[in-house]
């Protein structure tokens, strides 16, 4: 099983989503971005190393997030202008100043 | 040698004549810059050059003077002008009150834009901004103005900039603008005031868990650039180095762990109010000004180095926080030198989360939001504002190049943008109505100004028109002499500001040319005036249900003094007929009726203030209403007739127009008055029209009483007002003035009975005298 911390960082302006793994939704929410820290939520969530794990946007639309770290790792979404998502995957935690 | 890092470690920069922060290294002596604030005042002015007077030019395409630079038609300008031979020529200023004008000049010394910036201010409020880019000439420097504020009155769009000083190492004595591009040209001397262009006071504060750190020694890490200098660079002069003359409030210190609650961390609520409680310079205002808290961690835990938490409130941006046991208290585990990478990493994080503060955004969000100008994303910058951890090659690559400093967008908008976007606390409150303090030197430190409520807390009733006070008081050790006519609304600046609203400028509908006359204020004695709110040119100000913040700046002994703000709640009404009488009351002509006392040729009004006193009798209103239209017939009142006509008019007098005379009546004012306030009591009417209103209004009441012949009756009206203001706790020397005047209403025996006089006494408006109050 691995463990990921999931954080919504830049461009999140209090839209619903949903993060669903394996096609069930474990996490529902409304994220807002503090810009000076630039940080919403996180939310963290265990998945098999196979699993599949989705970001669902208010529109239904659904961007799949790439996972490459084994065990633990913590992944930073950010919300471009044009909606899409933009994905940082690290091993070890964020920090916000 | 680096001229961006030249030395420094003084307190007081600006008492000498060179300061080493500020000084170029030259040969064989050290050039003194000329950047700096410079500013063109009447309540300060500094040594100018000498100059011979001379008339305007006599040109015929300008054979009056041209318009000032910033729009003020108001002013009776004369400045200095070039002369055709080059030289210096002018003539002296008589500016209006709270007249000036600053200029930030950054060509030089530590990381200098090669930018120029100006702002005017006319009664406090920042009328224009304007930014040009600089190069350097052969006498000095000159560009296009690229930003302006309020440009329709501001019509140039180039400056030329020179300056005087007595030699290249002493500092300059002034600054000599000249406007052009548009417009005639025009000249400004500015008197060289500070070599930083904005002021800023630092609190810090820590908790006995946190390792605050507020200096660095910049060679400690082995990871620097190859040439920075070795020094101990302290928070206070990176902000010094960005341009800000820095001080500390002198609060600084411990903030028990306590206010973290249970859990010992930190949340954002629990800062604020740690903020309210220890920062000695709180209050909800906005000011330069700030307070730098150091803890162990947030609620958030490692996770959060520091934040700017102060979003919370009308007045955002003036605390920040740095958690100094958060990730930032961990190098990485090759790090050749831990202790010295966390050292770094708690300093640059307090420089950080201060940048916040100032309304700095991160590196990589500079295109976000409402950007003050258009703003491109600096990721890869090396400024105080951008993760080290996020740039490419990751926080070695970021400190190997870093020289402790803000890019140069960031310096821009701390020394030029206009000051609401960038003072603490300033935030939304500015967004629509500037009150900018043109100078932290023109703070008077000697005098307190208050704004107040003549009641225990200050609510209003709905419809109740809202009076105030205002209250200047030497706080000094000598006798003061101040200007008679201070506190009087024409020379007042009431900004009011309801909550989530922006901010008005409450004018008032009359202002009075009165020739001032000195008075002598004594050590901790005080001058009073009453502050008729309610309506004003703008209309009704303070109306609607809800919370306001009133400030209020006055022009005292050549300075500026500011109140502390204070906070009313108007209530929502109390019943349908409230509702329903409010759509007629809020017009301009009740207001008109109100402030004025009472009206003859506004009929409509006088109709909605009947409607008030009869459908709402027991209100606050109904007394400011009965006042009203008691007024006019207590005493004698000249209207204006004009005879209805087809043909053109071309005087009063050819159109047969006349000035009638009604004689006074005082027994129909008296029964008005009894009328009102026969639901309500003396001491509510006291309350509602202000202590120095409700003298007034009653002592013209005993005044036509008097001229009616009622001596005894004006006698008793008096004596019944010292009673009233004495039982509500004025200062004994002014009931006394009030007990007095009693005495002077000698003749026949009153017509009237005891009861009626009394109902008069409630309600009755009368004249003004100072000091008076509380």
């Amino acid at each position: 099983m691995s463990i990921l911390h999931v954080e919504f960082q830049e461009g999140w302006t209090g839209e619903p989503v949903a993060l669903v793994v394996n096609g069930e939704v474990r996490f529902h929410g409304s994220p807002r971005t503090r810009t000076q820290i630039g940080f919403a939520e996180s939310v963290t969530v265990e998945a098999d190393e196979a699993a599949v794990l989705e970001l669902e946007g208010p529109e239904g639309t659904r961007t799949e997030l790439p996972v490459h770290e084994p065990g633990e790792a913590w992944l930073g979404l950010s919300r471009e202008d044009d909606g899409s998502i933009r994905v940082i995957e690290q091993s070890t935690p964020f920090g916000y100043v | 040698m680096n001229a961006n890092f030249s030395d420094e470690n003084d307190d007081s920069p600006d008492e000498t004549n060179v300061d080493a922060l500020d000084a170029i290294p030259g040969f064989p002596f050290p050039i003194s810059p000329a950047s700096g604030l410079y500013t063109y005042s009447a309540l300060l002015s500094g040594p100018l050059p000498p100059a011979p007077v001379r008339e305007w030019p006599r040109n015929p395409q300008h054979p009056v003077p041209p318009d000032p630079p910033f729009g003020h038609a108001d002013a009776e300008w004369s400045g200095a002008e070039w002369a055709d031979d080059g030289n210096v020529v002018g003539g002296a200023a008589v500016l209006p009150l709270f007249r000036s004008e600053d200029l930030r000049l950054d060509v030089d010394g530590n990381f200098a834009q090669m930018t120029a910036s100006g702002t005017a201010y006319s009664r406090l409020t920042a009328r224009n901004h304007w930014i040009a880019s600089l190069t350097a000439t052969s006498t000095g420097w000159s560009g296009d103005i690229w930003y302006k504020d309020n440009a329709p009155s501001f019509p140039y769009t180039r400056v030329t900039i020179r300056v005087v000083r007595p030699s290249f190492w002493r500092r300059p004595t002034a600054a000599i603008v000249r406007f052009s591009g548009a417009g005639a040209p025009f000249t400004r001397v500015y008197a060289w005031t500070s070599a930083r262009f904005r002021s800023v006071e630092f609190e810090y504060d820590t908790t006995p868990d946190a390792n605050q750190v507020i200096s660095v020694d910049t060679h400690d890490h082995p990871n620097r650039p190859a040439g920075i200098r070795d020094e101990v660079l302290t928070i206070d002069t990176v902000y010094r180095r960005a341009g800000f003359d820095v001080r500390n409030s002198g609060g600084s210190g411990s903030v028990p762990v306590s206010g973290a609650g249970a859990n010992g961390t930190w949340s954002d609520a629990e800062m604020h109010d740690a903020m309210q409680t220890y920062w000695s310079r709180f209050s909800n205002a906005p000011k330069w000004s700030m307070w730098v808290f150091s803890a162990a961690l947030h609620d958030m835990g490692e996770s959060l180095g520091g934040i700017m938490f102060d979003d919370i409130g009308p007045n955002h941006r003036q605390g920040t926080a740095i958690f100094t046991e958060a990730f930032i208290s961990v190098a990485p585990s090759a790090d050749p030198a831990p202790a010295a990478w966390v050292r770094r990493m708690r300093f640059w994080t307090t420089a950080h989360e201060m940048g916040h503060a100032f309304n700095l955004a991160h590196s990589w969000q500079k295109s976000l939001g409402t950007a003050w100008i258009p703003l491109v994303d600096e990721p890869e910058a090396r400024s105080f504002m951008n993760y080290p951890y996020a740039v490419s090659g990751g926080e070695a690559a970021f400190f190997a190049t870093f020289d402790y400093r803000f890019s140069n967008a960031e310096l821009l908008f701390l020394r030029h943008a206009p000051a609401r976007f960038v003072q603490m606390g300033n935030a939304n409150w500015f967004d629509n109505h500037g009150f900018e303090s043109p100078d932290a030197a023109l703070q008077a430190a000697e005098y307190r100004l208050e704004v107040r409520a003549n009641r225990e807390r200050a609510e209003f009733e709905f419809l109740e028109p809202v009076v105030l006070e205002v209250k200047l008081t030497n706080e000094g050790r000598d006798p003061k002499i101040v200007d008679s006519t201070t506190l009087d609304s024409a020379g007042l600046v009431v900004i009011i500001k309801p909550d989530g609203k922006p901010a008005r400028q409450w004018i008032p509908y009359a202002t009075a040319c009165v020739e001032p006359r000195a008075e002598v204020l004594e050590p901790g004695l005080s001058s009073y005036e009453s502050l008729p709110l309610f309506a004003g040119l703008n209309g009704w100000d303070v109306a609607e249900p809800g919370v306001y913040d009133v400030h209020v700046a006055a022009a005292v002994d050549g300075a500026i003094v500011f109140s502390t703000p204070l906070r009313l709640r108007i209530a929502a009404p109390q019943n349908a007929e409230e509702e329903r009488l409010a759509g007629e009351f809020f017009t301009e002509d009740v207001g008109r009726a109100l402030t004025f006392s009472g009206t003859v040729a506004l009929v409509d009004a006088n109709e909605t203030l009947r409607k008030t006193v009869d459908r709402l009798p027991s209100s606050a209103a109904a007394v400011h209403a009965a006042v009203a239209l008691a007024q006019p017939l207590a005493r004698d009142f000249k209207s204006l007739t004009i005879p209805e006509t087809d043909v053109p008019m071309t005087s009063v007098a050819d159109a047969d127009g006349s000035v009638a005379l009604r004689r006074a009546k005082p027994d129909q004012a008296l029964s008005v008055m009894s009328t009102a306030t026969s639901a309500s009591s003396v001491d509510a009417a006291a309350e509602t029209l202000g202590h120095i209103g409700f003298r007034r209004e009653v002592e013209q009441f005993a005044v036509a009483l008097s001229d009616a012949g009622d001596s005894a009756g004006a006698a008793s009206l008096q004596t019944d007002l010292a009673k009233v203001l004495s039982d509500r706790g004025v200062l004994p020397r002014v009931v006394d003035e009030v007990a007095e005047k009693a005495g002077t209403f000698a003749g026949p025996k009153s017509k009237r009975s005891a009861s009626t006089k009394s109902a008069g006494a409630t309600s009755a408006r009368g004249g003004r005298t100072k000091p008076a109050g509380k």
